[in-house]
């Protein structure tokens, strides 16, 4: 009796044995594979961005040569572009002063019969008013004040309110022994021409 | 319970717990590893983002810019750009003058220019360009203020856009004042005048025309008529006298390239005599 207990007892004794290293084995094992599969995780993740950061060094190497190439293109266009603003900026102003000439030469001695004989233009910056001065002469009143009502409506080139003439005299010309009017005529640009050049 | 079972259980609990715990600590370790890692790694990977972004655009925008740098070279090859007198000329297309024979070229230019367009051409003055005096706006000045004096606020509008302006020009040219007189029937000085901005001047008839290689702008003009004697004009129509045109210019070198220079300092020329100038004074003294 006493014998089978014994036994018994150190059947107990082992299965109780057997539970604890099942238990903390099994306990140990999931620690194990927790840790396992977070290293695995972390690792993936620097993997994945390993990855990803030496795919975009390939795009940069690849695309590299390309982008310098443009950015040369850019750098000089931008360089360029004052340059060419300024030139067309010139170049607008010579188009008014173009329209000057054209104007003086072409419509007003043609149409009213008086000569011009001298032109001289005028910046006023204190007032930014830019002054056309015309001296000239013609066979009567009547064409001399034709003239100046012809400058008032070269819309272009004058403001139609600001031609005036400050002086008008009748001169006899010596070569031919006829009488002239010899006057001068001060009209204001519509608006000043090269106003940034002066 | 009987010692050995005791003792299993005490190894078991140890065995659990020292696994755990070295398992806990080897995550801990790789957490902190990972963390910093991941830092540098995600930042890294932020910046070549950005890189590759900048770099993508930069590479969409070709078409943009090729097409702009396109138009620009060929609004500005006919001028001559101001290289450094030691720089190599680069092949790129455009015209480049070195600063020592800057000036030179400008007038035999000029000369180039009045042949062209049947001018004569007997003055040139070169001297250094002063800004015109500006007035500042006062601090105090109110709406009502300037709405009271329109011609004021006039005044100092255009003043600060002349002073901006002039600003953005000493940034890519320098400014000189140059003085022109030339002779001819109004649709020369016309041409002159407009050949001086870079309009195409014509040459010769089947030939292609030609580009003032200078950046010129008339600021004012003085015109007069000339006398001269009835057998000079022959066919000439009496409407079309010949006039002698003095013209107060803004001339625009191109700061030296590839690095800027000095914008002031630009000593005045003395009027060179030249064939046209020869040509023309013995008009006046034959017909004096």
């Amino acid at each position: 009796m006493l014998k089978v207990n014994l036994i018994r007892q150190r059947l107990e004794s082992a299965a109780q044995k057997r539970v604890w290293w099942m238990v903390s084995g099994v306990a140990s094992f999931l620690c194990l594979v927790v840790a396992g599969v977070w290293i695995f995780s972390a690792a993936s993740t620097l993997g994945g961005l390993k990855h990803e950061i030496q795919r975009k060094k390939d795009a940069i190497a690849t695309k590299q040569g390309e982008a310098e190439e443009v950015r040369r293109i850019k750098q000089r266009a931008e360089q360029l572009e004052p340059l060419v603003g300024l030139a067309d900026e010139v170049q607008d102003t010579a188009y008014r002063w173009g329209g000057l000439l054209y104007d003086l030469n072409e419509a007003v001695p043609r149409r009213s019969g008086v000569w011009v004989e001298q032109i001289q233009t005028d910046f006023d910056s204190s007032t930014y008013e830019h002054l056309c001065t015309i001296q000239g002469a013609g066979a009567s009143q009547d064409e001399v004040s034709a003239f100046e009502r012809t400058l008032t409506t070269l819309n272009y080139s004058f403001d139609p309110t600001g031609v005036t003439m400050p002086s008008a005299e009748l001169q006899a010309d010596d070569q031919t022994g006829t009488q002239i009017i010899v006057f001068t005529i001060e009209a204001t640009m519509r608006e000043p021409i090269g106003v940034n050049f002066q | 319970m009987d010692q050995s079972t005791k003792m299993t259980k005490i190894f078991a609990v140890v065995l659990f717990v020292v696994v755990a715990m070295g398992s806990g600590a080897l995550m801990l370790v790789m957490r902190s590893v990972q963390k910093n890692q991941e830092a540098g790694l995600r930042q890294e990977n932020q910046e070549l983002g950005t890189r590759l972004d900048e770099i993508e655009t930069l590479i969409s925008e070709r078409g943009e810019w090729e097409g702009k740098a396109s138009q620009f070279s060929q609004e500005l090859a006919r001028y001559n750009l101001v290289l450094q007198e030691d720089a190599p000329v680069p092949q790129d297309g455009f015209s480049y003058v070195h600063e020592d024979e800057y000036e030179p070229t400008f007038y035999r230019d000029l000369q180039k220019l009045a042949e062209y367009t049947g001018c004569t051409f007997d003055l040139w003055q070169l001297t250094a360009y002063a800004p015109r005096p500006t007035e500042e706006r006062p601090e105090n000045s109110g709406d009502d203020q300037a709405s009271a004096d329109p011609v004021q606020e006039r005044k100092w509008s255009g003043d600060e856009a002349y002073l901006e302006r002039l600003q953005t020009i000493r940034q890519v040219a320098d400014i000189k004042k140059v003085d022109l007189r030339i002779r001819g029937h109004m649709q020369n000085i016309q041409m002159f005048i407009v050949g001086l901005s870079g309009f195409e001047v014509p040459t010769e008839r089947g030939q292609p025309g030609w580009f003032f290689p200078e950046l010129v702008v008339v600021s004012n003009i003085s015109v007069r008529a000339l006398d001269v004697e009835p057998e000079f004009y022959e066919d000439m129509p009496t409407d079309d006298p010949i006039l002698e045109a003095t013209l107060n210019c803004r001339y625009f070198p191109f700061q030296p390239l590839p690095t800027d220079a000095e914008a002031d300092g630009v000593p005045a020329l003395e009027p060179a005599e030249t064939t046209t100038a020869r040509h023309d004074d013995e008009t006046e003294s034959d017909a004096g």
